[in-house]
């Protein structure tokens, strides 16, 4: 976990590395902040520890200074995937589980311990799973007639558990389970005690956590292969490592930096890597807020739960697509003027419909759509129930897209958008923000940004009324390192983010954070800048990028918190 | 009602009924000249807010003028999830999220908790948290209780999963004792032990940080552990029943939430009837609760709704404008409407008949807010309404106030009151001058 921000440092806690790596927009965050509001910030410390400014990482981890990296329990959606791989079980019993908890935007569930609720839930889950898998032992844990049950069950408890606990077992952790069986066993017979062993593996805090041990150590230590592998298969598939990464791992070729990249390379080409990809974006763009948000039917009739979940489909089929096609990712994710549609999109787009039900990668109008920031499924998620929300939106390619951090308004601030005003347009009734000097610093930011978006509705769906006023999408981008300047639409705004480096970095940043489970901090300036490195050399090919952050030596460490933690 | 017999009868008439505590929780801060009640000629006077409440008058204690001063003077956040944070722990929160400042979370147990470990022992559940509509998107927001420091718990919004966890295994002494129940019951056991060793062993190779994690899991095993084998209680022979849920509602629909609210207080007394638990929350929605009450009238019908913490709906940006005359009288019939469901919980704890009283005579049903007023999010003036005098503690039928003196000072006041004679509850820089006085007979 990162350092607890500090009394003063309010609001925005402490400067992420991301910040602090580019010194420039880190001078930009602080002041930033304190034209916000009380809020300071504090300057980045220097690095004490040997730096390696090539970018390039070494297998030998004496001098690496690593941060800290909590304790991350399964997500739902990790929990699902690992019994999916496990187990054939595609009934995702952890829908039902408590929401996850993200820190940096990326679930991780770090911070808040479980509950008795929640164990509860692992254990109705896993008694549900276990006697699921029981009725399907032939495939499982088959026991020809020929044979033990006993020597049967060894086997089983092998690799099941090897696959379960993501290492092989040890000695103890073998005859405890072995006993669980022997007991069952004699009570009910082999398949009764198998069942209750996968039920019991699977409550176990080696399957519900990603376990990584300091034993008391207080200095950075590398990884295990078997460490690695599993933050790989997690950070790639977001499931559980596969045999033949457990098998790497066992055979020590886990954990020389090139090692560790030829394996993300395999997992990449996996089918798997669409999860791990799908996952990234869902969480990225805050896909999820679909799930609970809902628009006024009066205004919206077309947005019935069947399109909801399309515009969701639609961006995950986008955002792979664009990863995995290769070549430059960020352009392509910024600027395609193509997107997958199904028959009920393609209206929404104005666009012929794919002939039958699925979704087809067709042309859009290129005037009006641009990526990523024109899908329907980020208009909607950035827009309340009747309106869009300029706002929101200048926010999100504040945050999202160039790593700035906004603060919350003040409390007493009433934020709730300025009424309808027939002789008013949005801009005129947003005129506030700019003009009270408490909301101006902070607006000054985000609105001129997000009413680049005002051709857009709540739902995404192109305008150019709103309101009886011809929509007026003029905007300025003002305090980024490189991206600043007037643009009317936001494709022109899609484009000139595009053409950033300030937003590329933020791109290389925000996978760095899915992949270490926490914040940026300034231990790993250096492992941000080989991957950014890379990820340039690649001309911006996302795998190559996930490639570098695996090979990078925050990603094969774990360091310690100095003093107290939070 | 499905008949129900108990196992076993709890508090023989002999030994005095056990104390119970129940935290009545709505957001988004009060209407203070329509909640706050007058006294006249030494008798409670209801304000048009509390009126719901007129048949328990004489069981009423109303505390007013209390704040949240450690957030006030120590916190780096306010409003809502700073109020949620403070309101049961007494203690300061901390932002948990350096990319997200609105993600704070207290810096230690909530009264709620606390008193479930010194009063829940015998019981099958510690503690029960039941929500309406509490949004569990942002933690911050959503969890009134707290184990310990950075632990929240998130209410359970799900009746038919409260029902679950209150009476499922158990032990029915009317029904055959079923081998099959027995075997699963062992089974469990068996695996509980496993997963206590597993997290034990674990926690020495972890770091300090991450061994709160093990030990909170530890608890949690423990809990389930004891609760297998732990049957119903009574407070009175025939009252303890599983109640019928109905044909189950949309857990998340706007219009379902009286149902569920319903449906929350039904579990919630038959969980204390029962003696499965003595200590319980009702949180009616998460901190800035944007519910529309489209039920209280056509004027909320145009109030927009977002099921999520977010700024522009329904309850709470009516909240935000309660200078606005139309918002006040809408802001006033929301809690009214509060008013009702606690009179309702408070009617059927009076139903159930108890050592010559009834179990609302040996409850506190706690009352509370994270805010005290809406419009300026003001962590001043939070309104607290004790109901039930926990056997004989409290002088009820009255309202006393305690301008800009410290909330921790009842909660301290509300463990006296359970039995639990503590001064050291909640941030100790606010608890010096101890439990509020006036308020006990």
């Amino acid at each position: 976990m990162f350092a607890p921000p500090k009394r003063h440092a309010r609001r925005v806690g402490r400067p992420s590395a991301s910040n602090a790596w580019r010194t420039r927009a880190a001078g930009f965050v602080v002041l930033l902040v304190a034209g916000c509001g009380a809020a300071r910030s504090q300057p980045p410390s220097v690095r004490s520890s040997t730096a390696h400014a090539d970018g390039r990482t070494s297998a030998v981890s004496a001098e690496v200074v690593a941060a800290p990296v909590p304790l991350r329990r399964l997500t739902n959606e990790e929990y699902n995937n690992t019994i999916r791989d496990l187990l054939g079980d595609t009934s995702r019993p952890a829908d039902a589980f408590a929401p996850d908890e993200a820190i940096g935007g990326f679930e991780n569930n770090t911070v808040s311990p479980v509950t008795q609720a929640l164990v509860e839930r692992y254990m109705d889950a896993a008694e549900a799973l276990a006697a699921r898998a029981a009725l399907r032992l032939d495939k499982l844990a088959p026991c020809p007639a020929r044979e033990l049950p006993g020597a049967c069950a060894r086997n089983f408890i092998d690799a099941f558990g090897r696959l379960a606990y993501r290492r092989p077992l040890d000695e103890g952790e073998r005859r405890a389970t072995l006993a669980i069986y022997v007991e069952k066993e004699k009570q009910s017979g082999y398949a009764r005690a198998i069942q209750l062993v996968i039920a019991a593996m699977l409550q176990s805090p080696k399957f519900l956590y990603r376990l990584e041990p300091t034993d008391g150590g207080s200095k950075t230590r590398a990884l295990t292969g078997y460490e690695i592998a599993t933050r790989l298969s997690y950070f790639i598939w977001a499931s559980a490592p596969d045999t033949e990464l457990l098998d790497a791992a066992a055979a020590g070729k886990l954990t020389a930096p090139v090692a560790v990249g030829g394996a993300a390379r395999r997992l990449l080409k996996d089918p798997r890597a669409v999860d791990g990809i799908r996952s990234f974006h869902r969480q990225w763009l805050d896909l999820r807020e679909l799930d609970t948000k809902s628009k006024d039917p009066a205004l919206y009739p077309a947005f019935t739960p069947e399109l909801k979940k399309a515009i969701v489909e639609e961006t995950l089929r986008f955002s792979t697509h664009a990863v995995l096609e290769g070549g430059d990712a960020v352009a392509t994710l910024l600027t395609s003027k193509r997107t997958f549609v199904n028959a009920q999109l393609a209206k929404l787009y104005g666009v012929a419909p794919p002939p039958g039900d699925g979704f087809m990668l067709v042309d859009l109008p290129p005037r009006e759509r641009s990526g990523l920031l024109t899908q329907a499924s980020v208009m909607a998620v950035l827009s309340g129930v009747e309106e869009a929300s300029p706002i929101l939106r200048g926010k999100f390619v504040r945050e999202k897209l160039l790593c700035e951090t906004i603060p919350p308004p003040p409390v007493t601030v009433d934020t709730t958008p300025p009424r309808f005003d027939p002789k008013r347009t949005k801009k005129e009734r947003f005129a506030q923000h700019r003009t009270d000097p408490s909301c101006a610093f902070c607006h000054e930011m985000m609105d001129p940004t997000g009413f680049g978006f005002e051709h857009y509705d709540a739902v995404g769906a192109w305008r150019t009324v709103d309101e009886a006023f011809p929509v007026d999408a003029v905007g300025m981008l003002s305090g980024t390192d490189d991206a600043d300047g007037p643009f009317d639409g936001a494709v022109e705004l899609a484009a000139r983010l595009s053409a950033s480096k300030q937003v590329r970095r933020c791109i290389a940043t925000q996978w760095f954070r899915s992949a270490v489970g926490r914040v940026d901090r300034y231990e790993d300036i250096d492992s941000l800048e080989a991957a950014y490195k890379a990820f340039e050399r690649a001309g911006f090919d996302v795998r190559e990028l996930i490639v570098a952050i695996a090979m990078s030596e925050a990603f094969r460490h774990v360091g310690f918190y100095q003093g107290s933690a939070p | 009602m499905l008949p129900f017999v108990p196992l076993l009868d709890a508090h023989a008439a002999s030994a005095p009924p056990p104390k119970r505590v129940v935290f009545f929780f709505t957001a988004n801060g009060t209407i203070h000249e329509s909640w706050l009640p007058k006294m006249a000629s030494g008798k409670l006077e209801l304000s048009p807010i509390l009126s719901p409440l007129e048949k328990f008058k004489s069981k009423l204690l109303v505390v007013d003028g209390l704040s949240h001063k450690v957030i006030l003077e120590k916190s780096d956040r306010s409003g809502h999830s700073a109020g949620m944070n403070t309101a049961l722990t007494g203690r300061n929160n901390q932002i948990i999220d350096p990319s997200h400042p609105l993600q704070s979370m207290a810096t230690g147990i909530s009264l709620d908790q606390y008193l479930a470990d010194r009063m829940g022992a015998g019981t099958k559940l510690p503690s029960i948290e039941c929500g309406v509509q509490a949004d569990p998107y942002i933690k911050a927001f959503a969890a009134l209780s707290y184990r310990g420091r950075l632990q929240p718990i998130l209410p359970e919004n799900s009746p038919y999963r409260v029902f679950d966890r209150l009476f499922r295994d158990v032990p029915d002494p009317s029904a055959p004792d079923s081998a099959a129940a027995r075997e699963s019951l062992a089974d469990r056991q068996r695996v509980m032990e496993a997963v206590s060793k597993d997290l034990e062993a674990l926690k020495g190779r972890l770091p300090q940080s991450d061994r709160i994690k093990m030990e909170a899991h530890i608890t949690a095993v423990r809990a389930i552990e004891h609760s297998l084998t732990t049957g119903a209680g009574a407070a009175s022979g025939n009252t303890c029943r599983k109640p019928d849920l109905g044909p189950p509602l949309d857990v998340w629909k706007n219009s379902n939430i009286p149902a569920l609210a319903r449906l929350q207080i039904d579990l919630m007394v038959m969980a204390l009837a029962c003696d499965l638990t003595r200590v319980g929350t009702i949180q009616f929605g998460q901190a800035g609760a944007s519910h529309r009450f489209t039920w209280l009238g056509k004027e909320f019908v145009g109030d927009p709704v977002l099921p999520s913490a977010c700024h522009t709906t329904g309850f709470h940006a009516l909240a935000h404008r309660e200078a606005d005359p139309v918002s006040r009288a809408k802001l006033v019939k929301i809690n009214t409407w509060y008013a009702q469901q606690l009179a309702y919980l408070l009617e059927k704890l009076a139903s159930i008949p108890e050592a010559g009283g009834s179990v609302l005579d040996h409850t506190a049903v706690v009352w509370l807010n994270e805010l005290g007023s809406g419009g300026n999010h003001s962590h001043e003036r939070t309104p607290w309404v004790i109901a039930g005098n926990a056997g004989g503690f409290f002088k009820t039928g009255q309202v006393v106030s305690f301008p800009g003196e410290p909330h921790n000072r009842l909660l301290l006041t509300l463990c006296h009151a359970m039995g639990v004679a503590t001064d050291v509850f909640g941030d100790p820089d606010y608890r010096k001058a101890g439990p509020l006085t006036g308020v006990t007979k």
